[in-house]
């Protein structure tokens, strides 16, 4: 990593943090299934401590259920991208509509409600880079789940060293792939190594798509930036920033609900200074008067609205706050 | 009968009243208070926001907030105030096509009228909702100063909102008016209006059978309650600098709650003795450490911190009582309007200074109004003894040698009216004279406004007094001045017709007006769809914690499987209605769904 790249403060996701994809799954799936990420337990605990993508279950059965996806249904003319690459149209801002009504549903929710760019089939789903393994266009299934192409398991030998700085506690399961059985059903996957010594900027571009790919989407986004402080034109860094902050805030909107539900605080006044919050959630905290809705404290925070998202929902997340229909 | 709502639209707040039966009420707004804050801002999304919410995000969107376009109305680019507010205001003012103020707001310039009119837009929506009926006519109060122009710019702004202003008048006439009400009163009062952020005092004459005559106005349309609440920022800032070395003024948020905190203490230090500020989290220091500023803040050191502020309004009340050629033992009420004047040590000061407690039977945040809607009733009722006269708010005049004003139509005078002078030339051979129509009460032309010029030519040559030249100034009962100037001795004549101008034309505010209606029925398209989709989310989450139970009890039989398909089928088709934001779609399929739940309660109360 180069010296410029280390300067900059490396995406930090901290414990409080939602797991930027939901990780339980339905347990409907088998080898020919997507596997569906459910969105009706925000609370969970197994939900929220963890950092990336991993999705929780028996490591070979993940292995087995990442080698048997095959590019079955693939148009031939289907140009293969890079696993992690993102949309080359940004995605349309989703109306969280789509995804708000995932927690009361009680049902997994299809990321195919959202309406997905073409290029953005072969994502990180993905878990190689190899052209033969993307999958085909989520407009060719019929319930295809975005959300795994958001936050794709990374195979074992993809992880870079550097992994832990993305967040990861060391003491989360890592992740082993049956190389066996890998090697019976196909190629193995290819490894996102570099071939030469890379520029700053390369190895800024490749780690921003490694963070996307794995799912981190904080990380990737955080790298994104920095790229754009350094050149605003970058066509790369805008792509995959807009990207990143498209799927955050889908993800925040669909945890926190209808946007029109009203928020109270639901710890005492004397009790609020005794959280562990920055003075940015402090901020967002004193907004809430208990008549207002999600919304018109997006509208008033004077955030962005990724970051009012993130705050609102990290203090839903740690039960500073309520939220209760209008 | 029609119904009339009175509006006084203030520069901080705005209060709309209606008459019931004989009594004025104050409609609340949606969120239950009784004025709404005179603020439009328009998000990093591009929504428009007003009122309470749009102040709740002044600071951290500063940009993009505007507050206090009243003192920009009718004003002309290159005049002082405006200059003034350039300075001043955290928003972007720019100069408009006829020289006059625009404000732009993201993307998008707004015209000062276009800007009131979303505030009174505001307004009306409060009242239609009350009312449950539209509103079409107002009337509106403005300050005493306002002349023409800044008077016919809050007329189009009514009209932009959808309004039909069927009368402008003055703030403290409004006050006399409500106070006065029911009551058969002979007296002169003065009017101390302390605003949120300005100050206006009027001394008034009131007679019997609706004659209410502002003899005197002054004010300061830069002392308010923000200044108040100012002293007090300060002085949170100053000791947490002293604490932690920090300037809570560089960061935004914490201005913003600095502010709020500010205004919520001074307000409760008008019941309490002091008041806990507490905000925690207010900053974050470079160690990733947040601060929280906790303080104690009592009425003593309030009134210390603005004594100033409270003796200025003192001193103004003072130059008014002088203009009014009146002594203070004069005035026989003292009327409080303005939030401010809930504040003990200004009840004092004016009591110490008129030599009288002042009159507590009006409310002071809603006086005004009350007063608005009072009139209006009276002119659609014809009620003549309650209707004010229509007077002209301000002198009319010409300028004269050496920049000297000279009154034709004084203060006050009763329309139509009509008046007429003699000039004569000031130089020697002059053939011809301009006569620069001027509205004000200064001596000095140079102060006053100016409506309009014109000149007259083709005068004898003669020695300077020579000639006369008869000006005529004539108002007629739609307020249109008409100015005439002849050479009496050649008869040679020009004229000119002022009318007053906001700084739009027609065509402008035509389009303003059809802009408005257009966000009007969008915001209440989406309104209605808010409401059906809450409906809508309601039934389905009923219906999908009925499932489990539904396909306990009838899930075996065929008759179940559909009954169950068919829900989850009609709470997917309500999905994709929400999602495609289908309003005719979404009720339909509310309608099956609370059949759906009709049944499946019927179901679940069998099993």
């Amino acid at each position: 990593m180069s010296d410029d790249s280390r300067k900059r403060p490396r995406p930090s996701h901290p414990a409080s943090m939602p797991p930027e994809v939901p990780v339980e799954l339905d347990s409907s799936w088998d080898d020919d299934t997507v596997p569906r990420f459910e969105l009706d337990d925000p609370m969970s605990e197994s939900a929220f401590d963890r950092v990336t993508a991993i999705p929780e279950m028996p490591s070979e059965l993940f292995a087995k259920q990442v080698m048997s996806e095959q590019p079955k249904s693939a148009p031939p003319e289907q140009v293969p991208r890079l696993a992690s690459e993102p949309p080359v149209v940004a995605v349309q801002p989703l109306d969280p509509m789509a995804l708000q009504q995932a927690p009361r549903a009680g049902r997994s929710v299809s990321l195919a409600d959202v309406p997905t760019p073409p290029h953005s089939a072969a994502g990180p789903n993905s878990a190689t880079a190899r052209p033969g393994r993307n999958r085909a266009p989520l407009a060719a299934e019929s319930t295809g789940l975005e959300l795994m192409d958001m936050s794709p398991p990374m195979p074992a030998t993809t992880r870079s060293p550097s992994a832990s700085q993305f967040g990861r506690d060391p003491r989360d399961p890592v992740l082993e792939l049956d190389l066996g059985e890998v090697a019976r059903s196909g190629p193995p996957p290819a490894v996102l190594m570099p071939s030469a010594p890379q520029s700053a900027r390369d190895s800024e571009i490749t780690e921003m798509k490694d963070r996307y790919a794995m799912g981190d989407f904080t990380g990737a986004l955080v790298v994104a930036e920095g790229l754009l402080e350094v050149n605003g034109d970058d066509i790369d860094a805008q792509r995959y920033a807009q990207s990143c902050r498209d799927v955050l805030m889908q993800m925040y909107a669909a945890r926190l609900g209808s946007l029109s539900q009203r928020v109270r605080v639901a710890v005492p006044g004397d009790q609020i200074r005794w959280l562990s919050l920055d003075h940015r959630a402090g901020f967002v905290l004193s907004l809430i008067d208990g008549s207002s809705t999600v919304e018109e404290l997006l509208d008033i925070s004077g955030m962005n609205r990724l970051d009012a998202l993130r705050i609102l929902f990290t203090l839903y997340d740690q039960r500073v706050i309520a939220l209760s229909e209008a | 009968m029609e119904r009339v709502i009175g509006i006084d639209l203030g520069t901080t707040n705005s209060c709309v009243s209606i008459l019931e039966g004989d009594t004025p009420v104050v409609i609340p707004n949606r969120g239950g208070y009784k004025t709404t804050p005179s603020v439009v801002a328009v998000t990093e999304a591009g929504k428009r926001l007003v009122g309470h919410i749009a102040k709740r995000q002044a600071i951290t969107n500063a940009e993009n907030t505007v507050y206090a376009a009243k003192r920009l109305i009718g004003r002309k680019w290159n005049s002082p105030q405006v200059k003034n507010a350039i300075m001043t205001s955290s928003y972007s003012i720019v100069e408009g096509p006829h020289a006059d103020v625009r404000i732009k707001l993201r993307d998008k310039t707004y015209s000062i009228p276009e800007v009131s009119s979303i505030v009174l837009q505001e307004m009306k929506i409060i009242a239609e909702d009350y009312l449950g009926e539209p509103v079409k006519k107002a009337v509106i109060t403005v300050p005493a100063y306002f002349n023409d122009n800044q008077r016919q710019a809050t007329k189009d702004a009514g009209a932009i909102a959808g309004l039909d202003v069927i009368r402008i008048i003055n703030e403290p006439t409004s006050a006399s008016l409500a106070y006065g009400y029911g009551k058969d009163l002979d007296r002169t009062v003065a009017v101390y209006d302390l605003g949120g952020g300005t100050f206006d005092v009027s001394i008034l004459e009131i007679g019997s059978h609706g004659v209410f005559k502002v003899i005197s106005t002054t004010g300061d349309t830069f002392l308010g309650g923000e200044d108040f609440d100012a002293r007090i920022i300060d002085w949170l800032i100053g000791s947490f600098q002293e604490e932690h070395q920090i300037d809570l003024r560089q960061d935004r948020m914490a201005l913003q709650r600095l502010r709020d905190a500010a205004e919520k203490a001074k307000c409760e230090l008008s019941s309490v003795r002091e008041t806990e500020i507490n905000l925690p989290f207010i900053i974050s220091t470079g160690r990733n450490e947040a601060l929280h500023l906790q303080r104690t803040l009592s009425r003593q050191t309030l009134e210390k911190l603005t004594e100033d502020l409270v003796e200025r309004t003192i001193d103004i009340c003072r130059q008014a009582i002088g203009d009014a050629k009146l002594d203070v033992d004069e005035i026989e009420d003292v009327i409080l309007v303005g939030g401010m004047t809930r504040m003990p040590v200004v009840q004092q000061a004016v009591a110490a200074f008129f030599s009288r407690e002042p009159n507590k039977s009006v409310h002071p945040d809603e006086v005004v109004a009350m007063g608005a809607a009072i009139q209006g009733a009276a002119l659609v009722q014809e009620k003549q003894d309650m209707i004010l006269l229509d007077v002209t708010p301000h002198a009319l005049g010409i300028m004269t040698f050496g920049s000297y004003f000279e009154e034709l139509i004084p203060q006050n005078t009763t329309v139509p009216t009509s008046r007429t002078k003699i000039f004569t030339t000031s130089r020697d051979d002059q053939t011809a004279v301009k006569i620069l129509v001027m509205q004000g009460e200064s001596k000095r032309a140079d102060d006053n406004e100016l409506l309009g010029e014109f000149i007259l030519t083709g005068l004898r040559r003669a020695p300077k007094g020579h000639v006369e030249i008869e000006v005529t100034f004539e108002i007629n009962t739609d307020g249109i001045v008409s100015v005439h100037a002849k050479d009496l001795e050649t008869g040679q004549a020009q004229s000119i017709q002022v009318t007053a101008t906001s700084g739009l034309t027609q065509d402008e505010v035509k389009n303003m007006m059809s802009s408005a209606q257009d966000y009007l029925v969008e915001r209440r398209s989406d309104e209605q769809f808010e409401g059906i989709k809450q409906e809508a989310e309601t039934l389905m989450a009923e219906i999908e914690h009925m499932f489990p139970e539904i396909e306990r009890v009838v899930g075996g039989a065929d008759f179940g499987r559909d009954a169950i398909a068919k829900a989850r089928s009609a709470v997917d088709k309500t999905r994709v209605a929400i999602a495609a934001k289908d309003s005719a779609q979404l009720k339909e399929q509310v309608d099956q769904l609370a059949r759906t739940q009709r049944m499946f309660k019927g179901v679940v109360s069998r099993g």
